[in-house]
């Protein structure tokens, strides 16, 4: 049963699945920060109860204007999203990819010597990477209410690798990790979800929340609808995932009633749905509907 | 909220423009490869890790000069091998397919090796090589079984590949002008990593537009070119105008220090005696006067990539184009067909890349 609905934080980072035209015309009219908490109260009322983000500067920025002037961060769950991919991938193109693995490090060895250095010592190169996630997430743990973060999710451009790769033993460890030292539930973010299926079926790794695409187009919901569809409801019969759908819209190419009558066949198997926006009326508009035909 | 397309105007996609697709679930499972990746950089793990999303361990092993990546990561990844060495590596593996993602300024030199020591198919991430020169040569030096691709991966963006259809079909009438830019934000501080390669933003993100030209339009020469350096001592900025044979002029502006755009961005506007095209990775535009029967005799239609990659591609890592370009690399090889973008059909397009530097050179030493 679909117990949340969440906001998404696209449009905050000028991110569109649609198009970049799409990107830069929000961002710029959410480009202040108060009309990113007008969004997210407008989402309030219309019956949001989360809002799942990037590890981006600009929410860590937001956040922390939050906190100084609104009463606001102890009313909303958090599912963050780790690492935020595309800077990593601009910082590869100015200093190449091995710069980039130096530059990591470096910062890792700053922040958490000792465990570095235990990683480094038993070559256990899975301990640093998950190092990295850890790192990666801090400045946010620190500012948002512990008990109202529910998940750490990895972004599907890791996930994904992971997969292709079959990595379950750096899954295992990340995992480990964020439940552990974090103290946070983990879960994964993927646009192959049928392959995801396979591996987690194949590993045993029990991952708590999967994050991926729904709606009644099919955009990025690999291998294909259908199947997609299919290992999603096993995750959540059989493994007992909590599924969080996201692009419900298609990036906008469905409407929030296609979307609704979509969504509902699939009402037992999903935890939380999730949509975004840069615009408030909107917001408590489609909050309100999805509310009315989901919960 | 935006139009969806009418039933009928999808029937023509995918499969009218991207056969790829419809081709690839009958024998995926029948392969039975061993790649090599050479560059274990961004583009090699992703390429990798399509490649094995679509046929699972295809991936047998990656080359990388980077100890640190290739210790690191052969700590983590089991299922393959890791090398430092690619002679040792080619001895050990035999591979029959090598993808070269290193920096663009060994293309060439890895591309030659692996000609001459017999490997069959490559494939090699734009630009394939410098300049016309080299991959004049890399063509000579190839055997007539051997397969060169090109990483040009726009030309299958479903969106491009569709522009391309309206416009050869006449949609729009004769072509009488066209506006071109490619931008990112991905050099927006001091960097010497392009100092050794001497080229800039035209090579290295202005070849995906430059090849689309040459791929729609027949370039004839270029009219005028002008480069700046912003962040780096290569050019940042590169703007210039190309005429085609049929005498249509085509601005061509190409950034990758513009803050607007976080992730980069191709747009093509083709104006014809009819009407226009505009179209980007993310969507295509079409208004025209007459009703036609590739857009279900509509004069107007707008399409964006939901519409087009309705649960397809099988794999989704990145853009889907990546996808479908290695489908049809490893179609192409179990076809035993010349790829679209094979280093042939990509000559052209490194020539019109030496043209503009020429002239750019030209305005600015008079």
């Amino acid at each position: 049963m679909v117990k949340e609905l969440l906001l998404g934080d696209n449009p905050f980072i000028g991110v569109s699945h649609l198009s970049q035209e799409k990107a830069r015309e929000e961002r710029n009219e959410v480009s202040l920060v108060q009309k990113k908490v007008d969004v997210i109260k407008a989402s309030m009322e219309g019956g949001v109860t989360g809002f799942t983000f990037s590890t981006h500067e600009l929410n860590l920025k937001m956040f922390k204007y939050i906190s100084d002037n609104h009463d606001l961060l102890d009313k909303l769950n958090y599912y963050i999203l780790v690492p935020y991919a595309q800077g990593y991938v601009r910082k590869a193109n100015v200093i190449g990819t091995a710069g980039l693995a130096t530059t990591v490090l470096n910062n890792i060895v700053r922040k958490r010597f000792k465990d570095f250095v235990a990683g480094a010592l038993t070559m256990n190169f899975k301990r640093v990477a998950s190092l990295f996630i850890v790192n990666e997430v801090e400045p946010y743990l620190k500012i948002l209410p512990k008990t109202r973060v529910k998940a750490i999710l990895l972004h599907e451009v890791l996930v994904d690798i992971i997969v292709a790769y079959e990595l379950i033993d750096l899954l295992k460890e990340i995992k480990k990790d964020v439940e552990s030292k974090l103290g946070v539930s983990f879960g994964l973010e993927t646009r192959n979800v049928s392959h995801l299926f396979k591996l987690v079926v194949s590993s045993g790794v029990r991952v708590e929340y999967v994050m991926t695409p729904m709606n009644p187009l099919g955009y990025q919901m690999a291998s294909s609808k259908e199947v997609a569809e299919k290992a999603i409801e096993e995750l959540a019969s059989k493994l007992e995932s909590k599924v969080i759908a996201i692009n419900v819209l298609a990036s906008g190419a469905v409407t929030p009633i296609e979307a609704c009558e979509y969504l509902r066949r699939f009402k037992e198997y999903i935890y939380a749905v999730t949509y975004s926006t840069s615009k408030p009326s909107r917001a408590k508009e489609n909050a309100l509907l999805l509310a009315k035909n989901l919960l | 909220m935006l139009r969806a397309p009418d039933s009928s105007l999808l029937k023509i996609l995918p499969h009218d423009l991207c056969p790829e697709i419809a081709n690839w679930n009958g024998y995926a499972e029948l392969l039975d490869l061993r790649i090599a990746i050479v560059g274990f950089g961004k583009m090699g793990l992703l390429h990798s890790g399509i490649l094995n999303l679509l046929v699972p361990r295809a991936v047998k092993a990656i080359v990388d000069k980077s100890l640190l990546l290739t210790f690191g990561a052969s700590r983590i990844i089991k299922t393959m091998k890791f090398y430092r060495d690619i002679d040792r590596m080619l001895r050990e593996i035999e591979p029959d397919i090598v993808y070269v993602t290193t920096p663009t300024s060994s293309h060439y030199f890895v591309v030659r090796n692996l000609l001459n020591n017999d490997v069959r198919y490559v494939f090699v991430e734009k630009p394939p090589t410098l300049n016309y020169e080299q991959v004049h040569h890399l063509v000579s030096i190839k055997k007539t079984d051997q397969r060169i691709i090109v990483g040009f991966q726009k030309r299958y963006a479903l969106t491009f590949r569709h522009a391309k259809l309206l416009i050869d079909n006449g949609v729009i009438g004769e072509i009488l002008h066209v506006n071109s830019h490619i931008r990112s934000g991905d050099i927006l501080g001091p960097t010497n990593r392009f100092d050794t390669l001497r080229r800039g933003v035209l090579l290295d993100l202005g070849v995906h537009l430059v090849d689309l030209l040459t791929w729609f339009f027949k370039i004839k020469r270029v009219i005028k070119a002008r480069s700046k350096n912003v962040y780096t001592r290569v050019d940042d900025v590169f703007r210039s105008e190309l005429e085609t044979e049929g005498n249509v002029k085509i601005s061509l502006d190409a950034s990758w220090s513009n803050p607007e755009y976080r992730i980069p961005e191709t747009y093509i506007e083709v104006h014809g005696t009819l009407g226009t095209i505009k179209v980007t990775e993310d969507y295509l535009k079409v208004n025209t006067k007459i009703e036609h029967s590739l857009l279900d005799n509509k004069r107007e239609v707008v399409l964006y990539k939901p519409h087009y990659y309705q649960g397809i591609p099988s794999v989704n890592l990145a853009d889907p184009e990546y996808t479908i370009e290695n489908i049809h690399f490893l179609e192409s090889i179990h076809g035993n067909k010349q790829p679209l973008t094979s280093i042939e059909s990509s000559a052209e397009t490194m020539k019109v890349i030496d043209l503009l530097y020429e002239e750019a050179w030209r305005t600015k030493n008079g």
